[in-house]
């Protein structure tokens, strides 16, 4: 990979990238629930960043509101509805080192494997245009894609919408006696 | 883009997915229906989940036969929905393992307070997901149908409030389904990338096209994807949620993930991998042997120290799994494309035994751990004094597990075995025989207790109720009439258009 | 021009790496459906990447994205109600008694 160009896109990448990292690591090595789901909500804004930078401004902002609002939210209430003391650090044993080497070895595998593809010809193959190909408006072609093609999977997401409501009153609620 | 996408008219989704719809339909009435009734009448709601399958089941049949006489294949949204065999002979196997499983939910919510209501639903939407796995040509449908039956079935899993095994199996379940979801979709992503579709008809030559450029995104998708799928399938090394989860949920639903679940992830893997991937499949085949082999020794090797029944069933349906996987795997070597049909014939004349025997010994299974009260094999011990009908099904369910002749089980076997020997792939037929051999040692474990003597010898007759005897009886008359004439269902299979007229 | 997609993919691979971590490491509950989350993150970006950048750049990879997030928070919905049913079935007060040993 050659060395990039310093450019405000490129900046811009950078430092969310860095926030999106950051929060990652940090929630993962925090001890207090916590500070956790606020960790996570610093990921999910950041991710959504990334999104706007790749003109997927509608996407960038339902991931606002689906996962920075709705999930960090649904997580806070059921960190409070469920007691948690400080988190005792992991201890460093053979589970530890286990998960170190999967997910370290995952990462050692892809970064070496993008290394080895050849995106100078991937570059020229893809299509070299300044604007997006859906135009000005995401939101349009969005909406245009879900309510022709993709019609039936968007009339099965109710159906899992209803599944996941049902079941979620069915496992939560008190036993009724 | 793609084609010009027609519009969706009622009659056009009537014709291609009306199985499907009956049953959304169904579950939603059901759902409205639930507020209105009183407790006795809520014991027929099970009974009308029936009807809803029974009627589903005779459009999937009428869709078969209409396709014998029609000039292409339905389609629906371009080609995002399709009406082949492939997925009709699928979907025929989820819903009789759906009316099997409630009929055995029938007698088992009698005894155990379960919302009949809900869990009849739920049911539903799961078979209706299974079904958009087998029929869908497009990733994200088919990812929505995965979904749609993994959620199900966490929450079924989940559903028995009076034991904390079943919260924790459903935690189990759903946090490993949960990452097979993501390493699914990760692999997707990348099929997305290189040819820009969803449809995996249309990028079936966008990725034969760009394998030798970008072979490493290619061969990452696909081990993302064969890993996603394998923790659905329960494959080794994905497998180790499948005992703790068939042991925490309610007996029925057990027998659903083992037969209806598993069914419906092999569905999806075989049509992603013929139509993604099986460009190039001589250069990655042997991954797919790997994993068979060691999914087969696994399964067996672990099944043969299990004392709880329902572990021991977990166990036996992961060495399963592994036979399922030989069929595709032996492909690699495969000569001509007439063997890709051969081995989808093998590999559903398999899955509609293993079905069928799997709802079977689970209808005996539930009755004896309920009466014992206890899922250790040991309350096995003496049922043929006690039932003798009973003690003679389960064993002729466990022999056509391990493969012995006369049942269906053993034709399973012998297709899957005769067709890698005809592939050359003479090292996967032998674990497969050698795995088979060690399989006898727990399933005769089983069967000699049944036959052995009670000491005291006063112990009561076991009570079967109509429903169970009902699915034992034709989990027996399929079995052992398939094992006597096999060409009955292989002469069926040898008709169908697969994935249309070629 | 220097291949920009690279950039987005390695993003991804880092976060996806992250969530597999967690999964793996952690034994709190929360936290594995957090780094479950993390992990479909990972893909969305890569998703949305390629919809700008990939070999086809098309609108169906931000569809793709969008069923995706609907999906991922039905799961975590139904997690963390298992979540809350599990607490009161061991009717314990922390979430560390009840972690899942057997893997």
């Amino acid at each position: 990979m050659a060395f990039p160009q310093l450019t405000g896109q490129m900046i811009a990448f950078m430092l969310i990238s860095l926030v999106v990292i950051g929060s990652a690591v940090a929630m993962l090595f925090t001890r207090r629930v916590i500070y956790m789901a606020l960790m996570i909500g610093g990921v999910f804004i950041g991710v959504a960043g990334i999104y706007v930078l790749l003109n997927a401004d509608f996407i960038g902002m339902a991931q606002v509101l689906i996962y920075a609002g709705a999930i960090t939210i649904l997580m806070l209430f059921a960190i409070m509805l469920t007691h948690h003391g400080h988190q005792e650090q992991t201890p460093v044993n053979g589970h530890t080192i286990f998960s170190v080497v999967a997910a370290g070895g995952l990462l050692g595998l892809l970064y070496w494997g993008f290394n080895t593809v050849d995106w100078a010809k991937w570059q020229s193959m893809s299509p070299k245009t300044d604007a997006p190909e859906w135009g000005t408006s995401s939101v349009k072609a969005v909406a245009n894609s879900i309510y022709t093609q993709y019609t039936i999977p968007f009339e099965l997401v109710s159906v899992i919408l209803i599944v996941a409501l049902v079941g979620a009153v069915i496992l939560a609620r008190k036993e009724e006696n | 883009m793609g084609p010009i996408i027609e519009q969706l008219t009622f009659q056009s989704v009537w014709d291609i997915m009306g199985a499907e719809v009956i049953l959304v339909l169904t579950g939603f009435a059901l759902l409205v229906l639930d507020l209105f009734l009183d407790k006795e009448q809520k014991k027929l709601v099970p009974w009308l989940g029936i009807l809803s399958l029974i009627i589903a089941g005779g459009l999937v049949v009428r869709n078969m036969i209409n396709i014998q006489s029609a000039t292409e294949i339905g389609q629906l949204s371009g080609y995002l929905y399709v009406m082949d065999d492939y997925g009709s002979i699928f979907k025929l196997i989820f819903i009789v393992g759906s009316i099997l499983t409630l009929l055995i939910s029938i007698d088992y919510l009698n005894h155990v307070k379960l919302p009949k209501s809900e869990y009849t639903y739920l049911l539903l939407f799961a078979t209706v997901g299974a079904m958009v796995m087998a029929s869908s040509l497009d990733l994200i449908t088919i990812f929505i149908g995965l979904e749609l039956l993994s959620i199900a079935s966490y929450i079924l899993v989940g559903m028995r409030r009076d034991s904390a095994k079943s919260a924790e199996a459903a935690m189990k379940y759903l946090v490993v389904g949960a990452v097979g979801t993501a390493l699914t979709l990760y692999g997707m992503s990348f099929i997305y990338g290189l040819t820009g579709t969803t449809n995996i008809a249309m990028a079936m030559d966008g990725i034969a096209g760009v394998w030798a450029d970008f072979e490493f995104l290619v061969m990452l998708s696909l081990v993302m994807m064969l890993a996603g799928i394998g923790i659905k399938i329960s494959m080794v090394p994905f497998q180790m949620w499948t005992p703790d989860t068939y042991e925490g949920a309610p007996t029925p639903i057990t027998a659903f993930l083992s037969a209806v679940s598993k069914a419906a992830a092999f569905a999806m893997l075989f049509r992603v991998v013929l139509f993604l991937f099986s460009s190039h499949i001589n250069e990655w085949y042997l991954i797919l042997v790997v994993l068979a082999a060691l999914t087969m020794l696994v399964g067996n090797v672990a099944a043969v120290t299990q004392k709880n029944i329902k572990r021991l069933m977990a166990y036996s349906s992961i060495a399963q799994a592994g036979y399922l996987l030989v069929p595709i795997a032996v492909l690699g070597k495969a000569q001509s494309g007439l063997n890709v049909f051969q081995s989808l014939s093998e590999i559903v004349f398999y899955l509609a035994a293993y079905v069928l025997v799997t709802m079977g010994a689970f209808a005996i299974i539930s009755l004896v751990t309920r009466d014992a009260d206890s899922e250790h094999i040991e309350s096995f011990r003496g049922l043929y004094q006690r039932s003798p009908f009973l003690a003679i099904s389960m064993s002729i369910f466990l022999l056509s597990m391990a493969g012995m002749p006369i049942t269906a089980g053993f034709f399973g076997k012998f297709l899957i075995i005769l067709g890698a020997i005809h592939n050359q792939s003479f090292w996967l037929a032998g674990i497969m025989f050698g795995t088979s051999v060690i399989s006898f040692y727990y399933y005769f474990g089983i069967m000699r207790l049944m036959f052995k003597k009670e000491t005291d010898g006063i112990e009561p007759k076991l009570q079967t109720s109509g429903t169970l005897s009902l699915v034992v009886g034709i989990a027996l008359i399929v079995t052992i009439g398939l094992g006597v004439m096999p060409d009955a269902l292989m002469d069926v299979l040898g008709k169908l258009a697969w994935f249309g007229k070629a | 021009m220097e291949p920009t997609i690279v950039r987005f993919l390695l993003l991804a691979a880092v976060l996806f790496s992250l969530g597999l971590f967690g999964v793996l490491w952690k034994r709190n509950i929360i936290i594995l459906l957090v780094s479950i989350e993390l992990m479909l993150n990972a893909v969305n970006i890569n998703l949305i990447a390629f919809s700008r950048l990939g070999l086809v750049p098309n609108i169906n990879g931000q569809v793709f994205a969008l069923f995706a997030m609907v999906i991922a928070a039905s799961e975590v919905a139904v997690g963390l109600a298992v979540l809350i049913a599990l607490y009161r079935n061991r009717n314990t007060s922390d979430v560390k008694d009840m972690n899942l040993t057997k893997w």
